[in-house]
């Protein structure tokens, strides 16, 4: 009796430990990996919806109006790394598996109609986090929102440099994508190592144009300062005729546009440069799109496009070349789906989303505190590289990516039309990146 | 031709262009207006449905020239079916007054089910429709090279302009719509159908949003937006030129057309608070438009 006393506190220390291991080892197969799923079967327009104890994700993007399509590219995106997530079983937090299930709410690109949609998630539909979102100007709803009723807004599509600053600051909000700083600060290192050196800068007449047009300038003086912007002017969101504009930048001997448009003015300028028999190329962050590339009858128009971007598919890493080939695999023979390899945002998006979801794994947790901590600092190998989110204004730290287009290109849907060029050129972080904003620490 | 002249010639032929596109929207937003007194907001819906429709028609057969003949003939079946089986039944009820606001709720519905069956349909992605080879590339013009597609843009206008006018002023079938629309009851009393008057009148009005929506379609990319996008410019044109005037609606959308273009060039960022100045300046001393007749 005596003996077996001696020996029982070991052994049921020996049977915890056993059980603990047990446990964790239980746990980590229960963590999801990124790109496990079936992706054959996955459908953006039939997404499953689970049922019972979920994580709530909002999304908050347009679904209606002008920008309608920025909105469902974006759930289609996210419905890709839940569908991933959910095959797997979820996400254990809170000592419980948990699907996760996206609530979708419409912005329609307006302010007001996205105070209204959001109060909705969060008030009615009880969100634990809500991510988006097409247009700065309705971003900062979201940062607003976000610290009122102290929700997470992953801010993973608005742009404005202003957004993070210490005015716009607020510990809530988390930024994955750039800025229009560090899309500049891309460009320009980039044009710094080219012939190239008259701009003529064509933005939106909004936030994220104007912040990037101003971007551009102090760029362009500090790594090029034989640069010369030979014009610079700011058009309405969703403009009808680019042709005046044009002729504009065609007068002044431009050698390329710097343009923030996004479709479907990024689009129309295309086709308006088309029509008007001109060849200049165009530099910004949405002049890859495929869907575009495919349809220009002049295929002289786009070549030596200039794409910056925080993800690149032509980038060369060794998780980029599995995503590029799972998602290549996905939609190579779907007539509906135009983008077919994961170019700029599309894949960097998707990237963004599993680094979100695994913060909120390794929290084990949707304490929003325990999760803020957490991503605080932390780094994140995505597909073209590491992520680290800044801690001052939770701005991720990344490389970027710079590719001229070229006819043929490999990354084009047909394999021979107008596409990136071979290999992105990687511009180091501690090039691109703005230190810390005033006033922010 | 010294630079500035051709910068001042070229801006101009933009803002005729832009112009002449925009006329062939308002010309059958203010014709049903004008003769029936509906204010079709759904008008540029169907302008986008049509734009939708030509792609199809595209797809299939690859023929602009079929898409520009098929397309604004489907958009005007649709706008005749609106006509005989909602709007003339809706006029049934003595609504008096009130028949104006029920009319208009009535467009704004159809407008949103327009969009949201397009939606449906093709998607939100953009889709392009390309100009036929014949109108691609540059033509010299003004003693300079000019896009072929804008320049029969113009042409295409100035063409509908011509024929609506001689087909209202100068033919029986004119007379008999522009006496409906003076007195209905004693056209009705000469033995005229009046209800089949306006069924034309509107048909015609929703073909001619379909022209435009057929010919914007190589200058625009083709989105669910594209109503939205125009609903307003031809708003303008329609209310500054006089609700029902097709020589108003044709004079202010020059006007806009020039205003953008030249706005551009010299004052950029101005254009759009001059336009609507003007606006505010225009109805505040004449409130039905600059050549409106019809409340």
């Amino acid at each position: 009796m005596k003996s077996i006393r001696a020996i029982a506190p070991p052994v049921t220390c020996i049977c915890l430990l056993c059980l603990y291991i047990i446990s964790m080892d239980i746990g980590a197969a229960r963590a999801f990996t990124p790109l496990q799923a079936d992706f054959s079967s996955y459908d953006p327009e039939k997404q499953e919806i689970p049922s019972g104890d979920t994580i709530k994700v909002g999304l908050l993007e347009p679904f209606s109006g002008q920008s309608a399509s920025a909105g469902e590219i974006s759930n289609w995106l996210l419905g890709w790394v839940v569908h991933d997530i959910n095959s797997q079983g979820g996400i254990m937090v809170d000592g419980k598996m948990k699907k996760i299930q996206v609530i979708k709410a419409d912005t329609a690109t307006q302010p007001v109609v996205a105070k209204r949609a959001l109060q909705r998630l969060i008030l009615n539909d009880k969100v634990d986090f809500f991510v988006g979102t097409a247009g700065s100007h309705i971003a900062i709803i979201g940062n607003q929102m976000a610290e009122k009723y102290q929700k997470i807004f992953l801010n993973y599509s608005a742009y404005s440099v202003h957004l993070m600053n210490a005015q716009n600051f607020n510990r809530y909000t988390f930024r994955t994508c750039s800025t229009t700083d560090i899309n500049a600060r891309g460009l320009a290192y980039y044009f710094s190592k080219t012939p190239i050196r008259k701009f003529y800068i064509l933005c939106q007449d909004y936030s994220y144009g104007q912040d990037f047009g101003a971007s551009m300038k102090k760029a362009l003086k500090e790594f090029v300062p034989t640069a010369e912007v030979v014009g610079e002017v700011y058009h309405p969101l969703w403009l009808k005729d680019f042709a005046p504009y044009l002729s504009k930048v065609q007068a002044s001997g431009a050698e390329m546009i710097i343009s923030s448009d996004w479709p479907p003015d990024s689009w129309n300028l295309m086709l308006a440069i088309d029509q008007m028999g001109m060849t200049i190329p165009v530099a910004g962050q949405f002049f890859d799109d495929p869907r575009m590339g495919e349809n220009l009858k002049n295929k002289k128009v786009g070549l030596g496009n200039t794409v910056v971007n925080f993800h690149l598919c032509n980038v060369e890493t060794e998780r980029n070349s599995r995503f590029n080939k799972i998602f290549h695999e996905r939609y190579k023979d779907n007539a509906k789906v135009q983008i077919d390899w994961p170019t700029g945002v599309v894949g960097g998006v998707i990237g963004h989303f599993y680094w979100f979801f695994d913060v909120v794994q390794r929290a084990g947790t949707l304490n929003t505190e325990k999760i803020i901590n957490l991503w605080e600092g932390d780094t994140y190998e995505s597909f073209a590289g590491k992520l680290t989110m800044r801690k001052c204004d939770h701005q991720a730290v990344m490389d970027m990516f710079v590719s001229t287009l070229v006819s043929p290109s490999k990354w084009s849907k047909t394999g021979n039309g107008l596409g990136y060029q071979e290999q992105a050129v990687r511009i180091p972080a501690d090039i691109v990146m703005s230190p810390c904003p005033e006033g922010l620490k | 031709m010294n630079a500035i002249a051709v910068m001042l010639i070229t801006q101009a032929v933009h803002g005729l262009a832009y112009g002449m596109l925009l006329f062939l929207v308002a010309s059958g937003f203010t014709l049903i207006f004008g003769m029936m007194g509906i204010l079709n907001i759904a008008h540029a819906s169907f302008f986008m449905l049509a734009a939708y429709v030509a792609f199809q028609i595209m797809a299939w057969s690859g023929n602009f020239w079929l898409a520009l003949l098929l397309a604004p003939l489907a958009i005007a079946f649709l706008g005749i079916l609106m006509e005989r089986v909602m709007l003339r039944r809706i006029r049934r009820f003595k609504l008096g007054k009130a028949l104006v606001l029920f009319e208009l709720m009535l467009t704004v519905g159809i407008m949103v089910c327009i969009e949201e069956a397009v939606k449906n349909i093709w998607g939100t992605d953009p889709q392009i429709i390309n100009a036929p080879d014949a109108l691609r590339g540059l033509i010299p013009c003004f003693g300079m090279t000019y896009p072929a597609y804008r320049l029969f843009i113009i042409g295409l206008a100035c063409s509908i302009l011509i024929l609506l006018s001689i087909v209202l002023f100068k033919t029986r079938l004119g007379n008999i719509v522009r006496a409906a629309v003076q007195d209905a009851e004693m056209t009705v009393a000469l033995g005229i159908n009046v209800p089949l008057v306006f069924t034309f009148v509107f048909g015609l009005g929703t073909w001619l949003a379909g022209v435009a929506g057929v010919a914007a379609g190589p200058l625009l990319t083709v989105f669910p937006g594209l109503a939205n996008q125009m609903l307003l410019d031809s708003f303008i044109v329609v209310a500054l030129g006089g609700f029902g005037s097709l020589m108003g609606a044709f004079i202010i959308s020059m006007f806009l057309g020039e205003l953008t273009a030249f706005g551009v060039q010299f004052f950029p960022g101005y254009s759009t608070i001059i336009l609507f100045g003007f606006m505010a300046f225009v109805l505040t001393f004449r409130p039905l438009g600059l050549f409106g007749e019809r409340e």
